[in-house]
């Protein structure tokens, strides 16, 4: 008796917990204030041009103007955050090293965090430096994220970017050059070989700079860095994640079959065949890796930590911390950066990525609700392009360059038919029907993926 | 629809660019050209395509070239740079799973070359053969017919082995053909010469397929170029050697004449399946039309192990409203473009539906010849063809016919030349296939031979659209799909290449930037 009161007492409870779900509500940007930034770097571009002076003008000009637009361009996809909680933490981290550093503030550097998945920060060079989400939910703390901030304060205080740009502009625009290439013009035979020669001699002096200029970036970065209350050790911990940054971690090939079947809609081995590929797949990751290394501007992370552990060394810190600012601050970023990757990914209409990150942040919180809507949205997307035939204008094609997780999935979507999106989307979708019935999004999502299901 | 060749449409699609005023810098100084791009197949299947440019000039007589091979996700893979003669015109390619294999052509000096190129982008074979002007001639009207998208002509891959060759010749007074076979894994190759044992003036050759040590060809041989009789043989040629292991015809073997389309493997034994289209015993394929389809079981000698007829009159009619001489209605009457046989064993013929209707304008042409004074010779048939539907035929694995569906599609006509009309209708199909009149494009079967997609084109006129499309036929999983992507789009130009299964290859060219746009899509 008392057994079955304390089961009759439990029913109830399961129930109301089984409807709970952590949700993600995406953070609202404030136009205005972004508007106001972009009119500054507009203003910014204007007086750069102005102040150009010299027989090359003309081209130096060009070049500004593209990094403007290309700028322009990222605010009006909506790439850059500007919300309360986002800038005033941002503010927070950055006025520390501005403080700390005064010999910066001549520069006026504004700061952005876009909202893009890549691993990366830059500086453009006029005064803007962007640190992508993909990024900062990579590092661990807040030191690390203030080295990377650092260093591309380091690229802007020393003028890299600009130096590159009138360096590129006076090879090419040289005395010397231009009469090669007049004379090239006018050349019949052999016009392409010279040509691959002086943009090779170009390149490579073009890469040594990069390479050189990156150098100084950490050196300059660290200085900067120990001026403040940060722990300077991390720059080294930063770097170590940056070498291996551009690998993914979610196992494709072994949670798909287990999260994407459903009672009416088991997963079929064969959606996870690979092709084959010219000369086997061994090949293709032959030619990825000499590309990559061929290619690759920024030094090897693991020389550059070598070259800055010894000014590391010497470094006494005193009174520093791994989150001086505001830790909960930085884990909560962390954790709403998760989600606005895959919103980002979603609005830009990168599916296959927003697929993965989605699918990858449901292994992490498979109670939250958030992560089950993206699927099956994707799912839903994916299904209404492939019906039109434009599912590449959404969907990456594999490849041997690609991090081998991702490609896994990429080749899923290849595998799959039309039929198969319907299918899968809405058996995936709904296993939770009784869960988050009452979720509007949810509710939304699951009706368009019954529509297509049933059109089979 | 009528279709562009593919040569024509990408010649014209060079690449040129402009000097800007100013100052100047490497890309607006540096010229390059596309010749053409095409597709490079292991087995009928894609495997990536190449794009092949001229890249620089040497001197007079030279250029360098440029062989961008991209993987069939269009991953670039390799470039190839070599310096040739300037006439040389890349016709083909395969890949046998260790190497490249690309035959080049050059009009000027009458040349043939095929090269192989492994991994590393290293040459690892060539070899040139010289043509005859009679020869060259042939060639070139072999490459420059309106060609079948995406099926090689002329060079074939063996997997892992070799790859081989075959191209017709004009030795003497023998119109004939000859085959090489080049070894991947060791430095030989071979050559068989038809014409030395060659009776009849005018032999021609299709490469039907490989069994482990045989490459099969089916042979026509006639006594004239068009009024004599044909006769089909079966050639089997010694893969290891070039010796030829059998000669057997085609008309005696059975109770029919038999003119094998496709070969098939069957896995376990060393036989082999032929299918193709029979005629009676006593009938003459230049007259009259086909009684069905057969297909015959052939062992390592040539020797006819086992057949099966299926009659228009008796098995299709139960699935298409047939006569007895193999019209279907609506249809006309049915030309095989492909035979598969997928790994459950059963069989898909693909054909496509012509009648022959009366040319309106060659009447008139003919009536105001006689009025003007004239002999009413107006150069073209009073009738011509008339391209209808797809057909698709299915077979079970002991090869009975247990369906077959129409695919309707807006018909086109081609005009028949002059003394055409005392053809029999498969002969007229011929001459409508090497005017490109059928819209069928290609058929790929997957490697596991599990899934294959049939593409065809059509010109659609209706209220909701009128322009070109893509059509396809796919089969996967037990079942038959179809699929239609309309071409019609913002660029100057689209055109479907074949693609990996399942898939097409969507080409845009925007002619006022000078861009060319090349995606994947899948099918649906």
């Amino acid at each position: 008796m008392r057994l079955l009161l304390l089961l009759i007492l439990a029913l109830p409870c399961c129930s109301l917990f089984a409807q709970q779900s952590v949700s993600y509500t995406p953070l609202l940007n404030d136009s205005v204030q972004l508007s106001r930034i972009f009119q500054s770097i507009n203003s910014g571009y204007l007086a750069d041009s102005a102040a150009i002076k010299g027989d090359n003008k003309k081209y130096i000009v060009e070049i500004y103007r593209s990094r403007r637009d290309d700028l322009r361009k990222m605010f009006t996809d909506n790439s850059f955050f500007y919300t309360g909680k986002i800038n005033t933490y941002l503010a927070a981290l950055t006025g520390r090293i501005t403080a700390a550093n005064p010999v910066l503030n001549k520069l006026n550097p504004r700061f952005l965090i876009s909202k893009d998945f890549i691993p990366n920060a830059f500086s453009t060079g006029e005064g803007t430096i962007v640190m992508n989400i993909g990024l900062f939910t990579k590092l661990k703390n807040e030191s690390q994220v203030i080295f990377a901030l650092c260093h591309e304060l380091a690229h802007l205080y020393l003028d890299h970017s600009n130096q590159s740009i009138r360096q590129h502009i006076s090879s090419v625009y040289s005395d010397d050059v231009q009469e090669k290439l007049k004379a090239l013009n006018k050349q019949k035979y052999e016009k392409n070989k010279e040509l691959d020669l002086i943009e090779k001699k170009l390149a490579f002096s073009g890469r040594r700079h990069s390479r050189l200029h990156e150098t100084e970036a950490d050196s300059l970065g660290l200085i900067l860095m120990k001026n403040t209350v940060f722990n300077v050790k991390e720059s080294l911990a930063c770097l170590a994640i940056l070498d291996s940054i551009d690998t993914d971690s979610y196992p494709t090939e072994k949670e798909l079959p287990s999260v994407l079947t459903g009672a009416g809609y088991p997963f079929r081995a064969k959606w996870l065949k690979k092709e084959s590929g010219f000369f086997g797949v061994s090949a293709g990751e032959e030619i990825k890796n000499k590309d990559t290394d061929s290619l690759k501007t920024h030094p090897d992370c693991k020389l550059r930590i070598r070259l800055l552990e010894p000014a590391v060394g010497k470094i006494i810190m005193i009174n520093t911390a791994l989150n001086p600012v505001d830790p909960l601050s930085f884990n909560e970023l962390q954790n709403n950066f998760r989600f606005e990757e895959i919103q980002y990914c979603y609005d830009s209409r990168k599916i296959s990525r927003c697929l993965f990150l989605a699918l990858d942040l449901y292994k992490k919180e498979p109670g939250n609700i958030y992560p089950v809507v993206m699927i099956g949205k994707c799912f839903n997307r994916m299904y209404e392009n492939q019906k039109l035939h434009n599912l590449s204008d959404i969907v990456a094609l594999p490849s041997p360059y690609r991090d081998k997780n991702y490609n896994t999935l990429l080749e899923f979507i290849q595998n799959i038919s039309l039929r198969d999106m319907a299918g899968i989307g809405y058996q995936f979708l709904q296993q939770f029907a009784g869960k988050y019935a009452s979720d509007a999004a949810f509710a939304e999502t699951l009706t368009t993926a019954t529509t297509h299901f049933n059109a089979h | 629809m009528k279709k562009i060749s593919f040569f024509t449409l990408l010649f014209s699609l060079l690449c040129t660019i402009c000097v800007a005023q100013g100052k100047l810098n490497i890309e607006n100084v540096r010229s390059a050209s596309l010749r053409n791009t095409g597709t490079i197949q292991e087995n009928h299947e894609i495997k990536g395509y190449y794009a092949f440019y001229q890249s620089d000039k040497i001197d007079k007589r030279t250029n360098e070239y440029t062989l961008q091979i991209t993987d069939e996700n269009l991953n670039k893979i390799k470039d190839i740079k070599f310096q040739d003669d300037k006439n040389v015109r890349l016709l083909e390619s395969a890949y046998n799973g260790n190497s490249i294999m690309f035959l080049f052509y050059n009009s000027k000096e009458k040349t043939l070359e095929y090269r192989s190129y492994g991994f590393d982008g290293k040459q690892k074979m060539t070899y040139t053969k010289e043509l005859g002007n009679r020869s060259k001639a042939l060639l070139e009207m072999t490459y420059n017919m309106t060609r079948e998208e995406g099926e090689n002509k002329g060079l074939f891959d063996i997997e892992n082995k070799g790859y081989v060759t075959i191209y017709p010749v004009k030795d003497g007074k023998y119109y004939s053909y000859e085959v090489n076979y080049f070894f991947t894994d060791r430095k030989k190759q071979w050559t068989y010469e038809a014409a030395e044992e060659q009776d009849d003036k005018f032999n021609s050759a299709v490469y039907l397929g490989a069994t482990d040590s045989l490459l099969l060809f089916e042979v026509i041989k006639q006594k004239t170029m068009l009024g004599g009789n044909p006769h089909s043989w079966l050639v089997g040629l010694n893969m290891y050697t070039g010796r030829k292991s059998f000669e057997v015809n085609t008309e005696t073997q059975g109770d029919y004449k038999f003119y094998p389309e496709n070969i098939s493997t069957i896995a376990g034994s060393n036989n082999f399946l032929l299918m193709g289209t029979y005629y009676d015993a006593d009938g003459k394929i230049m007259k009259d039309q086909s009684l069905g389809l057969g297909m015959w079981t052939m062992d390592t000698k040539g020797k006819l192990i086992a057949k099966k007829y299926n009659s228009w009159e008796k098995d299709f009619s139960k699935y298409l409203n047939t006569t007895q001489r193999g019209r279907v209605a609506d249809v006309g009457y049915l030309f095989f473009h492909k035979i598969v046989q997928t790994d459950d064993g059963n069989f898909f013929a693909v054909g496509e539906g012509y009648k022959k209707v009366v040319n309106a304008a060659s009447s008139v042409l003919k009536g105001l010849s006689i009025l003007a004074g004239g002999s009413g010779r107006s150069g073209s048939a009073a009738f011509k063809i008339k391209v209808t539907d797809m057909v698709t035929l299915q077979f079970n694995p002991a090869f009975e016919v247990t369906g077959a569906k129409i695919y309707d599609k807006f018909s086109n006509s081609i005009a028949m030349p002059e003394g055409a009309g005392y053809l029999s209708p498969h002969m007229m199909a011929i001459i409508v296939k090497a005017y490109g009149g059928f819209d069928y494009d290609y058929t790929k079967l997957s490697k596991e031979k599990n899934a294959f997609t049939v593409g065809y084109s059509d010109y659609e006129k209706t209220d909701e659209y009128k322009g070109g499309t893509f059509n396809s036929i796919s089969y996967n999983d037990g079942k038959i799909t179809t699929d239609k992507i309309n071409l019609k789009s913002k660029a100057s130009r689209v055109k479907v290449f074949p693609a990996k299964t399942g898939s097409v290859m969507i080409m845009e060219y925007y002619k006022k930037d000078k861009k060319l746009d090349f995606r994947m899509e899948k099918l649906n």
